[in-house]
């Protein structure tokens, strides 16, 4: 019997204005409730470094076609600038069914570019660990400042 | 108009969908197939209408454009598919699938002799849009 690879993706956008966008990319025009939430169908597609040992500051691209409800995610979301995603890798059976393999990552949403029949929303990676080389003193915000969202800390 | 004019063919042809699939070899020889949905598309629907009337040939241009225009994709009748039967017929429709047909390229007309003519028609059978299709 063949090898067979399935997967299904989950699209959790939040936009800063608190708007939720719920996108599968596998179960073609068909809405899919899962763990709680339905999900309707769009033809988008992951790339970049989902996981990463070592936690740095990964980057994620998700591409959309350029069609009026991504236009209208970008809208409402000031061009994906600090929107939050939850991107659930599922993987499925034979018989589209779910396994027990899923892999959930947190990104932050860094802004957009559009083309003609493109729209690429970019993404980096929610948590990460802090560079080797960061001066080893206890992180107070009189240091830093107001924590902020991604591993960008200067010194005050 | 979102069906295909009902006119029976003198010769059909068609291929079944496919699942969006990519395959990889591996270096042992065993294949792995990775599947990126879970309906099969990209039928294909020949048809061949030999001397028919220009009314006719006039009937299926129109809906070419028509449909192209606004790039909606369309049924077909039982005419079409007249001489299978009903499980075929649901087969090679597209239904049992539910797809949809567009053409793949602008009908080819073929001149015979005056007001008549051949008619050649080339569909592809994708996903069912329904924010779209009928």
């Amino acid at each position: 019997m063949t090898l067979d690879i399935r997967i299904c993706q989950f699209f959790q956008l939040t936009t800063t204005a608190g708007v939720n966008h719920l996108y599968q990319n596998y179960f073609a025009y068909e809405t899919i409730t899962y763990d709680g939430k339905n999900y309707s169908y769009a033809p988008f597609r992951a790339e970049g470094s989902m996981a990463s040992l070592n936690g740095e500051n990964t980057v994620l691209q998700v591409l959309f076609p350029n069609i009026d409800f991504v236009l209208q995610l970008l809208n409402q979301g000031d061009g994906n600038r600090l929107s939050t995603l939850v991107l659930t890798t599922q993987w499925l059976t034979r018989d589209n069914a779910y396994t027990r393999n899923v892999q959930t990552e947190y990104y932050i949403g860094t802004g957009a570019s559009l083309s003609d029949t493109t729209v690429e929303l970019r993404f980096r990676s929610a948590i990460d660990s802090v560079v080797s080389n960061f001066p080893g003193r206890t992180l107070t915000q009189a240091l830093v400042g107001p924590l902020p969202l991604d591993s960008q800390l200067y010194l005050q | 108009m979102a069906i295909f004019p009902s006119y029976a063919p003198t010769k059909r042809q068609f291929n079944l969908g496919t699942y969006p699939q990519k395959s990889y070899r591996s270096l042992a020889g065993v294949v792995v197939k990775r599947t990126f949905g879970n309906r099969p598309t990209g039928a294909t629907l020949n048809l061949d209408f030999e001397n028919i009337a220009d009314d006719k040939v006039v009937a299926i241009l129109n809906h070419y454009r028509s449909q192209t225009a606004v790039n909606q994709r369309f049924k077909v009748t039982d005419t079409t598919m007249a001489g299978l039967d009903s499980n075929l017929t649901a087969l090679a429709d597209g239904s049992a699938d539910n797809l949809r047909w567009e053409y793949s390229q602008p009908p080819a007309v073929e001149s015979i002799r005056p007001g008549v003519s051949r008619v050649q028609v080339q569909l592809l059978g994708e996903i069912r849009d329904p924010g779209s299709d009928d």
